[in-house]
């Protein structure tokens, strides 16, 4: 609790990435799928700060559609998977020995699954069923996220959960007939609550990292929808001609994660949780 | 121990059985067929091929088919090449991605650990260890791919850029791959290092006057070796089945590289069996490294109820 400015300035720099990189395109939305042949491959300049790439695109506003898509992924799927993990995992810390197991199995299983090809798995069949809530492939990497994800929020939170149960004002609360509900609310919750925070600032840049794969590999966001996986992806052909192609794209994915990390590094330490 | 065995067995069928069922009926979900090409126009051709790899029959049927083929690992042949069994194709392909992963698991298991026993000895290196490790840890593996082709093939023209076979094609994708894990593995040693160094037990050794190199081995090491092996489990799977970035970056014939080949050609046994046998080492890797576990340590206890 003494020193919380790092993580204040944190979050300051990543609200305004946040907000930048929705306003940014409302304003300039024009330039994010429009060609210009005269521009391929330009220099940054005054008037496109970045550049712009093989096809005379504007890379500054594509870079900033970029993290937006990013970030609608986060917003949609974080949450959700947050949920699911810490209500199965603190109720199989908290139930019986044989409703554990079976829960704690059935997580076993789900981890047991090789993580990178149920990922390529779900996209692939997803893209195919022509789900239209949003486009290009994003709702299908919001899904794999979802149904990835919420296993190893909820060992964690099980985990921590089983500690409180031992506790005696829980053992107070049962004696006093309380439900599941009302014991989940004023008992566990307060007391994964810190941890449930760290879990969700790590899982955020590991989301953003899977969507710049899945994309990288050309099965997630699809083009002309920008991503920084597929900028990436275009900018390695153009590494030795045109190196700004792929510099900064490679430089923002780098930048996004490495906040998102140290933003779950500094909660950490606020929080002194070891070996999550 | 015995009763441990059998869970993980038990465990290890239902999820053969589990993975198998969902990629059958995702891949029923997936629009497009290995005849929905623009060649073949006419339905007694279409009708001919399904007769020949038994898509004519009922899903019912074709699910008990595939169950039986699962259990008894042989999953047919190949769609698109034609005579070329699965598990032959896992002969050819999968010696090289073991080669690459087996190497980056001990080059960066070593380098982990040894990073990690210094970082923990003073605060002003631990310091700059941290910073480089948060540094590196956000750079995806296709980035530094990427950068290390360029530099180390095209600039400097220090390694050959098309793939021979040789020894030194193996360096620097054995780089690429291993930066993550050994950042992670040096992190998880240096913070469980940290908090044995405090610990009660270690404070009476040294009150007993035994020497530090006997403190440092059975004492801390063995200790806070721990969670670096029970992350060994995961991480030998995920370094042996998602080292197809790297292996399509260097342009290695690998497994990796022909699983994404196969599920976009829609070639369903290629896909089945290439999944069932990655998961199949997923598990006993996870397996293997939960007795490691369990037999080093008494912490073991703790991980066991995980």
């Amino acid at each position: 609790m003494k020193n919380k400015l790092p993580i204040i300035l944190i979050l300051i720099v990543i609200i305004t990435l946040f907000i930048a990189s929705f306003a940014i395109p409302f304003f300039f939305e024009n330039n994010i799928y429009e060609q210009n042949a005269a521009l391929k491959y330009a220099k940054p300049s005054e008037l496109y700060i970045l550049g712009n790439d093989y096809l005379g695109r504007d890379m500054f506003v594509r870079i900033c559609y970029a993290i937006r898509n990013s970030f609608i992924i986060v917003i949609c799927s974080i949450p959700i998977s947050m949920l699911f993990g810490i209500i199965y995992g603190a109720y199989a810390g908290y139930s019986s020995v044989t409703v554990e197991k079976i829960m704690t199995s059935i997580m076993n299983i789900f981890e047991s699954t090789p993580e990178f090809l149920l990922a390529i798995l779900i996209m692939v069949v997803i893209s195919g069923l022509d789900i239209k809530f949003f486009d290009g492939g994003i709702f299908g990497i919001i899904a794999t996220v979802i149904i990835l994800s919420w296993v190893k929020i909820a060992r964690i939170i099980k985990n921590e959960t089983k500690k409180i149960a031992n506790n005696d004002y829980v053992l107070y609360s049962e004696l006093k007939n309380a439900r599941f509900g009302h014991i989940f609310i004023f008992h566990i919750l307060p007391g994964i609550r810190r941890i449930a925070i760290t879990t969700t600032a790590q899982k955020i840049s590991s989301v953003i990292f899977l969507e710049a794969f899945l994309s990288y590999i050309g099965i997630g966001i699809q083009p002309p929808n920008p991503s920084l996986g597929i900028m990436i992806y275009e900018g390695a052909k153009y590494i030795r001609t045109y190196p700004h192609l792929l510099l900064f794209p490679a430089a923002t994915l780098f930048i996004v994660i490495l906040l998102f990390n140290i933003l779950g590094e500094l909660l950490k330490f606020e929080n002194k949780i070891e070996n999550l | 121990m015995i009763k441990r065995i059998i869970y993980n067995l038990v465990i290890f069928i239902i999820s053969i059985f589990i993975i198998s069922t969902i990629t059958f009926f995702l891949f029923e979900l997936v629009p497009g067929n290995i005849y929905d090409t623009d060649l073949i126009k006419s339905a007694n051709i279409i009708a001919n091929i399904k007769e020949k790899y038994g898509l004519d029959e009922h899903i019912s049927t074709r699910y008990f088919l595939m169950l039986k083929s699962t259990f008894s690992f042989d999953f047919g042949n190949s769609f698109i090449y034609d005579g070329l069994s699965v598990n032959e194709i896992i002969a050819k392909y999968f010696p090289i991605s073991a080669i690459l992963g087996l190497t980056s698991l001990i080059s960066s298991f070593i380098v982990g650990v040894f990073i990690g026993y210094i970082s923990s000895n003073s605060k002003s290196i631990k310091n700059i260890f941290f910073i480089i490790i948060i540094l590196l840890i956000s750079l995806p593996t296709f980035i530094i791919a990427v950068f290390l082709q360029y530099y180390f093939c095209v600039k400097f023209n220090l390694f050959p850029i098309l793939w021979s076979a040789n020894w030194i094609n193996f360096i620097l994708p054995i780089i690429a791959l291993s930066i993550y894990p050994t950042t992670f593995i040096a992190r998880l040693l240096s913070e469980s290092i940290a908090g044995i160094k405090s610990s009660d037990y270690v404070f009476a050794a040294k009150a007993r006057g035994l020497n530090e190199i006997r403190i440092w081995f059975s004492y801390i090491l063995k200790n806070a070796i721990t969670p670096v092996i029970s992350y060994m489990g995961p991480l030998t799977a995920s370094l042996l089945t998602g080292s197809f970035i790297v292996e399509t970056i260097f342009n290695i014939p690998g497994l990796g590289r022909y699983f994404i080949y196969s599920i976009n050609n829609r070639d369903y046994p290629v896909v089945m069996g290439l999944t069932l046998f990655y998961a199949v080492i997923l598990i006993s890797t996870n397996f293997i490294a939960n007795v490691f576990v369990s037999v080093n340590n008494y912490k073991g206890k703790r991980i066991e109820n995980r």
